[in-house]
């Protein structure tokens, strides 16, 4: 469970920052939505990081 | 020279250190964009970061800052934590890594401004969605 969580977070997390430097539309919904998706992804395993 | 190694050896084996490189990348990629930037007006324009242009239009900028560094050491201390005495431990290291060239590279773009570097950037960020994905893949193929 532990290093199923890691990888989830490993992927979520180049995802997000994958976001803050994708040059497409980058005034666009794009970037926001991967990053706001990817943060309260993160926010949400750091949680089950704390109770596991 | 083996005592570099040694302390090289020191530093890998070491998930709390580790995440600290990432955090560096990141300062010096927010100093970089704010110094070289010029102007608010400049990177509400040409910034990627849609969280730093909002940021920026509401004087956030420290608060932002903190709160980013804090938020990837934490992430990258938990991602590496978890997999301390697994084998892809390695590949958690190198993807940190990864994302502080990704960063440093990003706070770069503001000294070449040109759209061909830019894209450039784009691929250790997507090398290092790759090498998180076989990862994952490699783990769960591991288990199964």
């Amino acid at each position: 469970m532990r290093i199923i969580v890691s990888m989830v977070m490993a992927v979520t997390l180049s995802v997000y920052t994958y976001g803050s430097v994708c040059w497409y539309a980058a005034s666009s919904l794009f970037n926001s939505i991967i990053q706001g998706i990817s943060l309260a992804f993160i926010v949400y395993l750091a949680f089950i990081y704390f109770y596991i | 020279m083996p005592r570099t190694s040694r302390n090289l050896q020191l530093i890998y084996a070491n998930y709390r250190v580790i995440p600290l490189f990432l955090c560096i990348s990141i300062a010096i990629d927010y100093t970089l964009t704010l110094y070289l930037a010029g102007s608010r007006e400049a990177i509400q324009r040409y910034e990627f970061s849609p969280l730093l242009r909002y940021a920026m239009e509401y004087n956030l900028v420290i608060i932002y800052l903190v709160f980013t560094i804090f938020f990837y050491y934490i992430s990258a201390y938990i991602v590496l934590k978890l997999i301390k005495d697994e084998p892809v431990y390695s590949a958690g290291v190198a993807l940190i890594l990864l994302l502080s060239i990704t960063h440093l590279l990003g706070g770069l773009s503001w000294v070449f401004r040109n759209a061909w570097y830019s894209n450039m950037v784009m691929a250790p960020s997507l090398a290092s969605i790759a090498l998180a994905i076989a990862s994952f893949g490699y783990v769960i193929l591991q288990r199964a």
